[in-house]
């Protein structure tokens, strides 16, 4: 750089500067060593078995697994050894992809990858997607404009409804260690699933200060119950949702809820998915071919 | 359970709708109350009694609108559809919907409840010179002394989580101080700081993207709507049209400083417009049709000052008031024979504590005489104790 700027430095202090560095210690091996990557990896929360079972035990990461599979992608590897706050924005799932495969990498950018890779947040991962195996039309995959209109009401009830009955249901972790512990996997609270904001514990005219939410559990199952019902009903005996003639994104947010319910710990949850046979039948069918996208990193520990 | 058998107290019960207050040309301040209105006004008509309640404690869940009747309540609109479609009189809104269609209602029903909804939520509770010039001004003229203070700001950060999650929440953080006019220093007139620009177009970019949302929402129920009057070709109003029709209703009604939303809605889809219209001439031709409206007593509000054990079921006390006279003879034999036990438990406990308990009577000892000059403690007993003491 000297030269192009025309000045160079003296002999003297050119000397004096090749003197160091006077000592250089030794590389420090360290035991987390990062492997290079070598295919697509997705982050996620940990499965309800882990030895036996790649599918994740949160609704977030299992839809974002599921999209994955039905939109025909395989061989991506999994893992759950990451803490939720290492994740982008604090949410899982991420997707950690060699650049080589990124859509819009100038191609300097993909020779000099050394393994280090690009890391996705949830919301970039269908542009990658498309990337790899083609956009998806305009009509997403469903039928007609009218019946991509109604997915829109579909993807409403699930993401209310539904993963509000979902989050009732699962336990509060509430014991003293929680409440310390700085790693703590923090599921979107109920407030943000209402859609009327929940009235606070004492009252919202009481003089305390409003904390806690009173929610009206009555309410919530019974809207559940007529949401699985009408999701019965609606999917009857077509192979996709809303009778597409291959997956789309509605049929990866099904599944996702599906196999939640049917592994949580409330009866009553599971019962109502378990009374109708057309939503089991179909949750395992499509669980079958989720899973067989996905293999397990093995992780090494280095001695 | 025959009609008959059943006594007067119960034959007189009528379904009691507790909603927010009407303001100017809106039938409640709440999309959710306007809707359960319209849909009892569909589907009882003339069987039902409203009362205007700005105070959500009086709810069971703490939420308006809530139904009673009787010794039954449910709160929240979903909840209140479920209960009227069961009683025997009800008029069925989606008796043409087949199987599909009802399943599809369901699910759309709960789509303009949370987008609809959350576009509604913004524009009262978010931008902030409709916050300032209609929701709060609103909100103060509807509650009471004490709570008019505090109230309509708890309103507003409650609806933050949700609005936030979506994106809709462009509430800063500190006030912005609202533009001054010119000050004049020395007799000159002082320059005013002009807008950051980052700022401003921070503020354009989140406009256009509630802009979109909302164009995406309107733009789905419009290609729904089609040419036809109601939703799915229905020759009368359904659930769904009375839930779109009441987000509508809120919009247009109000006149907002900053119409985002509602000028998107008015000046690019006039079928909407024409279809809010025209569920809610269907309900309410003419407005003297509402039913009648029970007065509420403001004294009750200050009690939710202090952090009371909710009571489920309105007080016998506000119902009597409006039964008949046989129902009040019943009552007020009721209420005799409960004093009347009330007074004989409490004098048969006073006669037990009075005669068949051990009293002991301690004399002190004022001399060193032996413990057998000490009279014995003096014994009082009931029928049938053997015991004794010395």
């Amino acid at each position: 750089m000297s030269r192009a700027l025309g000045i160079s430095l003296p002999a003297p202090l050119r000397h004096f500067f090749s003197l160091f560095p006077l000592y250089t210690h030794p590389a420090i091996e360290s035991p987390d060593k990062a492997r290079p990557l070598t295919s697509p990896t997705l982050w996620i929360h940990v499965p309800w078995s882990p030895d036996a079972d790649v599918l994740s035990s949160d609704v977030e990461c299992l839809k974002w697994q599921a999209y994955l599979a039905l939109r025909g992608l395989s061989d991506i590897a999994v893992r759950w050894d990451i803490a939720v706050d290492g994740a982008l924005d604090a949410r899982l799932p991420n997707l950690h992809v060699p650049l080589k495969t990124l859509p819009a990498a100038s191609e300097e950018v993909k020779a000099q990858d050394d393994g280090e890779g690009e890391l996705l947040p949830a919301h970039l991962i269908p542009e990658w997607v498309d990337g790899q195996v083609g956009a998806m039309d305009e009509l997403e995959g469903y039928v007609d404009q009218a019946t991509r209109d109604e997915s829109r009401a579909w993807v409403a009830l699930l993401e209310g409804n539904v993963h509000a009955a979902l989050v009732l249901s699962q336990p509060s972790s509430s014991s003293f260690l929680s409440l310390i512990s700085p790693y703590q996997h923090k599921t979107r609270p109920l407030e943000t699933v209402l859609p009327h904001p929940p009235a606070p514990l004492f009252g919202i005219s009481s003089l305390l200060p409003p904390y806690g939410t009173h929610i009206d559990v009555e309410a919530i199952e019974q809207q559940y119950r007529d949401a699985i019902a009408s999701l019965s009903e609606r999917l009857g005996t077509d192979k996709w949702f809303l009778g597409s003639s291959s997956p789309t994104a509605l049929d990866a947010l099904v599944f996702a809820y599906l196999h939640c319910i049917l592994h949580s710990k409330d009866h009553t949850l599971r019962f109502e998915v378990t009374r109708r046979v057309n939503l089991v039948a179909w949750e395992r069918r499509v669980q079958s071919q989720v899973r067989s996208g996905f293999r397990l990193v093995p992780v090494l520990r280095s001695s | 359970m025959s009609q008959a058998n059943l006594s007067p107290l119960l034959g007189h019960r009528t379904v009691g709708l507790h909603i927010w207050p009407p303001h100017g040309d809106l039938l409640s301040f709440d999309a959710a109350s306007v809707a359960a209105l319209v849909y009892l006004q569909l589907t009882i008509p003339g069987q039902f009694s409203i009362s205007h309640s700005a105070n959500p404690d009086l709810s069971p869940s703490g939420q308006l609108p809530f139904l009673t009747h009787g010794l039954h309540h449910v709160s929240g609109f979903g909840s209140i559809v479920a209960y009227v479609r069961k009683l025997p009189n009800a008029h069925n809104l989606d008796i043409d919907l087949n199987s599909t269609q009802a399943a599809q209602s369901t699910a759309r029903i709960a789509h303009v409840e949370s987008a609809y909804g959350d576009l509604i939520n913004h524009m009262l509770y978010s931008l902030q010179e409709n916050w300032s010039a209609v929701t709060r001004p609103a909100l103060v003229s509807m509650l009471p002394v004490p709570q008019c203070y505090y109230v309509p700001s708890r309103i507003r950060s409650s609806h933050k989580p949700r609005l936030e999650a979506a994106e809709l929440w462009h509430v800063p953080e500190v006030e912005l101080d609202e533009p001054e006019a010119p000050r004049t220093v020395l007799g000159r007139k002082k320059k005013r700081q002009p807008d950051i620009e980052p700022h401003k177009f921070k503020t354009a970019l989140e406009r256009e993207k509630v802009i979109e949302k909302a164009r995406a929402l309107f733009d789905v129920y419009d290609r729904l709507l089609g040419n036809t009057s109601f939703f799915m070709a229905a020759a009368s109003p359904t659930t769904l049209d009375v839930i779109f029709a009441a987000h509508t209703h809120l919009l247009l009604s109000l006149k907002f400083p900053d119409p985002l939303v509602a000028s998107v809605l008015t000046e690019s889809y006039p079928r909407l417009v024409a279809h809010c219209d025209a569920v809610l001439s269907a309900a309410l031709p003419d407005r003297s049709l509402l039913p009648s409206v029970v007065q509420n007593d403001w004294k009750s509000s200050l009690r939710y000052i202090l952090p009371w054990p909710r009571a489920p079921t309105p007080r016998r006390a506000s119902l009597s008031a409006s039964s008949s006279p046989e129902a009040k003879k019943i009552e007020w034999r009721y209420k005799l024979w409960r004093w009347g036990f009330f007074g004989a438990s409490v004098l048969a406990a006073a006669a037990y504590l009075h005669f068949a308990t051990i009293v002991i009577v301690l004399q002190p000892r004022g001399s060193n005489r032996a413990a057998d000059e000490l009279p014995p403690a003096e014994v009082v007993e009931g029928d049938g104790d053997d015991a004794e003491e010395e």
